[in-house]
């Protein structure tokens, strides 16, 4: 071994062969202008035909990029083999050849309980059961339940209901003299009424329990392997397994689910991503709010769930086959099963409702003094008016017109008024199952739309608003339609 | 400011050794899942503050997704003092070739082999100061998880993006 | 949809391994005609749940395919064990484990071995 060679200013790099060396060395010639890497290296990616680096050396070395495209020509036609193959073999090698003096290996692998729980959570008879329960206790039990139900009563029924929202409503109307103002701060609308009230009494509990189990399956290794179970599945909707991750995150929040888009390889996976999401995968506060209201009627919930995932498929399949572009493929890397650190899935979890939390009061207080101007002006009541034809369309009471205006605000925050209504006795069985249809696939709050403008284009992001906004309607108006048609009440 | 920029394939534990160096989970800009968007935050070393700069997995400096993308554009576009390079201990040799690719390009490399509590499970067995002398860049195994090894990864980076012996 | 991994070129219908002597890990591709490949090379997609095998070579027209191939680390030499096929293959290289779908796995060449 070349011991000698190994000086700390020397490094034992890979020989790449005499024709890509010469190859390199008179590429390197031509590359004068700095890249940030060596001319080593930016030789050998433009042999491996990086575009986005060629381009780099049109703009920086003009003078010699097109004798740099020649030479790379050259020999990528001339190569028995892709170069970037090349390349990466004689990489390996000289990996191999260094650590073969440094590392010894176990004669054989040793086996424990992460490992068998590793592979029972993708072995076909054990996996889907296993991933079943998952989704059951992490989000049905823990989100749903726990959080949506028994944190929400304490909160906002308990804490604010009977305590803080009482006295705040006794110390403003005993020191602020102006009953607009009076309304502004704790009227039906009110900032602390309810743009307070629902941020940290009801969707703050929500988001919480679901950032906790999302960060505790992320860190157990887990992802990965549900990636794998729902691989061909997602090949049906034009995306690969990967596509598991913002989605099931999406759950928690669409709005930063939109960003992860970006784990996807291809723009027609992302951009089927962002539709299914904006249309389709309600976020945990409207699934809260949703699961809390028709828990009591399995088979209103049964419809909604089914019409939500009819449509999520059958969306994801038509767009699948409508969008051009590459195919899906699917690759990961399955890291082993680990025991999730609880300090870092606390860090997780609180760095996300973090984000979440600042996210959303903002919007609450806004929209609660937009409808303050509204009301005050009378642009409210005529908006409310002007919702009405399709009030009537659903089959649903003019109060619900609100709830839909308040979805243009925020979908959580319309779904969080379906919940006021439904707890006054405003809707029905079969009227509450049109409006959870309608809302849970409406317009994506505006927080989601500015991201899905940032990320995928304003163009894209306006063309899924067209689409979703009378979709949704007519999905809702056809349900309604149905559940009269076969004479099912709820 | 000098800068460290933490580059690697993804699940080596790359984010919380940053949020080890730098005390914090993440900038708001740190989305779940996998790390999206860049992270940045300070990290006080010695007698000296650095930035240190969180980027998106990627297994090699030709990107495959938009993500690698990022990350490749941070150590092409930035002037940095050291380019961190964490790997899992447990499997060198998949990821040993970037190593050699990020020194081939001239970058201030310090090599970081994390998950060595995995490693050492395994039974595999590192010679850290061969690996080092072979390389010619630093080499610190680290456990980030646990906190395992971070003194010593803070010397490195010292030294290594100041270019003076690290006054404890 | 087609498959787009089809064969490399027109002539070059096949490829095969060419082991360089004193570096295990190092091969080639190297066009051959296409009957006279080596019965004991299979692709990944025809491998069974439990076979062990040497990577032979790694065979596509799309350069993202071998990129993202290459990137796992996927190289001629090394020994895989296929651990289970459905409902996506998911095989050992060392000492990690990835899943891939039947389209990549049809780009790898294994060599059966006991």
């Amino acid at each position: 071994m070349s011991v000698a060679l190994a000086s700390p200013a020397q490094t034992e790099g890979p020989d790449y062969g005499s024709e890509v060396e010469a190859a390199i060395n008179r590429l390197s010639e031509h590359l004068q202008a700095e890249y940030g890497l060596a001319p080593r290296a930016v030789a050998l990616l433009l042999l491996q035909g990086d575009a986005e680096i060629l381009d780099k050396v049109r703009r920086l070395d003009p003078a010699g990029a097109e004798n740099v495209a020649t030479i790379v020509h050259q020999i990528q036609s001339t190569s028995p083999e892709p170069l970037s193959y090349t390349v990466a073999l004689s990489r390996q090698a000289a990996a191999a050849g260094i650590l073969a003096s440094c590392v010894t290996y176990p004669a054989r692998q040793r086996r424990d309980f992460g490992e068998l729980l590793g592979r029972l959570a993708i072995h076909p008879l054990t996996g889907y059961p296993l991933m079943l329960a998952v989704l059951y206790f992490g989000l049905y039990k823990f989100v749903g339940q726990f959080g949506a139900g028994t944190l929400v009563g304490l909160l906002e029924k308990d804490l604010f209901g009977t305590v803080i929202n009482p006295w705040l409503v006794r110390l403003v109307d005993a020191y602020v003299p102006w009953p607009a103002l009076q309304a502004l701060l704790v009227g039906e609308y009110g900032i602390i009424t309810l743009a307070l009230t629902y941020a940290i009494a009801l969707i703050l509990p929500i988001v919480g329990t679901f950032f906790l189990v999302f960060s505790l399956i992320e860190d157990s290794g887990y992802l990965p392997r549900l990636a794998l179970l729902v691989d061909r599945a997602c090949k049906a909707i034009g995306l690969n397994g990967r596509a598991v991750i913002p989605l099931v995150l999406g759950f928690g929040c669409d709005t930063m689910a939109t960003v992860v888009t970006r784990v996807l390889e291809t723009k027609r996976e992302r951009v089927i991503a962002t539709l299914l999401m904006a249309l389709a995968i309600p976020c945990s506060a409207q699934l809260g709010v949703v699961l809390g209201l028709l828990s009591f009627n399995p088979a209103a919930l049964a419809i909604w769930g089914g019409v939500v995932g009819a449509t999520f498929a059958l969306v994801g399949f038509l767009a699948a086959h409508a969008l051009p572009g590459e195919k899906p493929s699917f690759y990961m890397e399955l890291p082993p099963l680990r025991w999730p650190q609880p300090r870092n899935v606390l860090l997780k979890t609180y760095a996300r409702m973090e984000w979440y939390f600042l996210e959303v009061l903002p919007v609450f207080v806004v929209a609660s003094v937009l409808i303050w101007v509204g009301q005050l002006t009378g642009v409210f009541d005529l908006l409310v008016g002007a919702l009405q034809p399709l009030m009537r369309l659903l089959g649903l009471p003019q109060q619900a017109a609100v709830v839909f205006l308040f979805g243009f605000f925020r979908r959580d925050y319309g779904a969080a008024g379906l919940y006021e209504l439904a707890q006054n006795g405003a809707l029905n069985g079969a009227q509450l199952v049109v409006a959870a249809v309608t809302l849970t696939l409406f317009l994506p709050c505006i927080a989601q739309f500015s991201v899905m403008a940032k990320e995928r284009g304003l163009k894209t992001a306006l063309a899924i608003a067209a689409f979703i906004f009378p979709f949704s309607f007519a999905v809702g108006f056809a349900v309604k339609v149905a559940l009269a048609a076969l004479g099912v009440s709820l | 400011m000098p800068i460290i920029a933490l580059v690697g394939s993804p699940n080596v534990g790359k984010s919380v050794t940053f949020g080890r160096l730098t005390g914090q989970y993440a900038a708001v800009s740190n989305y779940p899942g996998t790390t999206v968007e860049v992270a940045r935050g300070r990290a006080r070393l010695g007698d000296l503050t650095f930035e240190v700069v969180d980027t998106p997995g990627m297994y090699s400096l030709l990107p495959i997704t938009e993500e690698e993308r990022v990350a490749r554009s941070i150590l092409i576009s930035e002037r940095l003092a050291v380019v961190l390079h964490v790997v899992d201990a447990k499997n060198l040799e998949r990821m040993l070739p970037f190593t050699l690719q990020l020194l081939e390009a001239g970058l201030p490399v310090v090599l970081n082999l994390n998950l060595m509590d995995e490693a050492e499970r395994l039974g595999i067995k590192l010679d850290l100061e061969a690996l080092e002398r072979r390389l010619g860049t630093p080499v610190v195994g680290t456990t980030a998880t646990s906190g395992r090894g971070l003194e010593e990864l803070r010397r490195r980076l010292y030294e290594r993006g100041s270019g003076q012996p690290c006054p404890d | 949809m087609a498959i787009r991994l089809s064969r490399i070129g027109g002539s070059a219908a096949t490829a095969a391994s060419r082991v360089r002597a004193g570096s295990p890990s190092r091969a080639t591709l190297r066009p051959q005609n296409a009957t006279g490949g080596d019965a004991a090379v299979v692709p990944l997609s025809r491998f069974r749940p439990g076979e062990h095998g040497r990577i032979a070579y790694v065979e596509t027209s799309e350069p993202r395919r071998l990129q993202k191939l290459l990137a796992l680390g996927v190289l001629p030499g090394k020994e895989l064990y296929l651990r289970q096929a459905f409902p996506g293959r998911v095989f050992q290289v060392g000492h990690s484990q990835f899943a891939i779908d039947d389209d990549l796995a049809r780009a790898i060449f294994v060599r059966r071995e006991a």
